[in-house]
């Protein structure tokens, strides 16, 4: 399986050797799996804090392999349906609070090597996961299908010939599992829509779903532009700006869930994509 | 009757005053509080350079002096009234002060464990006492008590 994946991306030319991490456990930290499937007092990923937005409040649900409480009861194809079309094994739509837009842009490979590290390396937690408690009428599951008829259109993220490897995979990294545009997009459709893929990562002013977040554009001056690959892996790795200052909020989170776990290697292919100008 | 009027004015001239006089006070502590973060941020930029480049580590223990004096301030720094203004400070530091002064106790003792890290001499444990005052201290304060920032 794994071999079939490195041949696969090799012949995409995009190489990718693991430095030290399976591709699998990779992307459950760079994917954030934690960030909101896990609180403090309970065990790992068997379910996170609540969510509060202005349409009510989220639960995100327990993804231990436990069978009753977790996903342990789940095939390959229930995970892959959920991560790649945002759609429950019971055929119901997902909120996009959980960032599926994102995810469904992951490869099938990868999708794949995820699920099997959810299901190999993390501890069954039996601990039952209460419903959202959303307002009328975002609380009428049935209306996401219009959502997604209007928005959900998720494309696949094709290599760039033009650029190298490194920069290549930082792209994907950045716009597939590790969901960056989530938060760091402005959504359009007056925030009830998807990360804006003509403003990419260009800072969000806030929106239903998620807080304030600056702009990571390769811009000098509205974005990231005059930091230095360096600055970028102390801030990714550490969580300190090249200030001296350090993240707190929803940020502090994605550093020591997602881009402090994962090796330089990966980090220095995101900070290839985020600083080159587009 | 006239007297009155003018007495009337005269209290609200001088409530006036007052009122800037305190917004301004509380500007002052604000932009006081804020360059102490800098100053913070700069000591701990100082001790991330002298690491990445193995030098000595005589520096990073001044530097970890140099932030346990600045944090010694800190909570006098958040004084009742400085909550509106130019500031991203939370509420929450004013409804939770305990918590609030925890918190940069904590900071004080990661930054005493950096020092005395320090001066074993070991690099690593330095790293690591350094990482875990960053994370811990400086983030562990901004993730409760900070806006986020953006």
């Amino acid at each position: 399986m794994r071999l079939a994946c490195t041949t696969l991306l090799a012949a995409l030319g995009l190489a990718w050797p693991a430095a030290g991490m399976e591709r699998g456990e990779l992307l459950f930290h760079l994917g954030g799996c934690q960030s909101c499937h896990s609180q403090e007092g309970a065990p790992p990923l068997s379910g996170g804090a609540p969510l509060v937005t202005p349409l009510g409040t989220f639960h995100p649900p327990n993804i231990t392999p436990d069978p009753k409480t977790g996903i342990g009861s789940w095939s390959e194809d229930d995970f892959l349906r959920a991560m790649g079309e945002g759609i429950a094994p019971d055929g119901s739509p997902y909120y996009p609070a959980f960032p599926f837009a994102s995810y469904a842009r992951m490869t099938q490979d990868d999708l794949r090597a995820l699920w099997a590290y959810l299901r190999n390396d993390v501890a069954p937690a039996e601990r039952p996961s209460p419903p959202h408690e959303l307002m009328f009428p975002f609380s009428i599951r049935t209306g996401l299908w219009t959502w997604r008829w209007l928005f959900f259109d998720p494309a696949p993220i094709d290599p760039d010939p033009a650029r190298d490897a490194s920069w290549n995979e930082g792209a994907y990294l950045v716009r597939g599992p590790g969901h960056c545009a989530e938060c760091h997009s402005p959504r359009t459709f007056w925030g009830f829509g998807v990360p804006d893929p003509g403003q990419e990562l260009g800072g969000n002013p806030g929106d239903l779903i998620t807080g304030r977040a600056p702009a990571i554009t390769p811009d000098p001056e509205h974005g990231i532009g005059k930091w230095s690959p360096e600055d970028l892996d102390t801030f990714l790795s550490l969580g300190m700006t090249s200030e001296g200052d350090f993240v707190g909020g929803e940020m502090a989170k994605v550093v020591e869930n997602a881009t402090g776990p994962i090796p330089a290697q990966a980090r220095a292919a995101i900070a290839s994509f985020l600083l080159t100008p587009r | 009757m006239r007297l009155s009027r003018y007495a009337a004015i005269l209290a609200v001239v001088a409530g006036a005053v007052l009122a800037t006089g305190s917004i301004l006070a509380a500007d002052g502590v604000i932009a006081k509080r804020q360059a102490d973060m800098k100053a913070m941020g700069k000591e701990m930029g100082g001790i991330k350079d002298t690491l990445a480049a193995k030098g000595d580590l005589a520096k990073v223990q001044a530097h970890a002096e140099a932030i346990r004096k600045i944090l010694a301030e800190v909570p006098a720094l958040f004084p009742a009234g400085s909550d509106t203004g130019p500031t991203d400070a939370l509420p929450a530091i004013w409804s939770d002060q305990a918590g609030f002064d925890s918190a940069v106790e904590r900071a004080d003792g990661l930054a005493d464990a950096l020092g005395t890290a320090a001066g074993t001499g070991e690099i690593a444990a330095a790293t690591a006492a350094f990482a875990a005052l960053g994370k811990n201290g400086c983030g562990g304060c901004h993730q409760s008590y900070r806006k986020p920032q953006g």
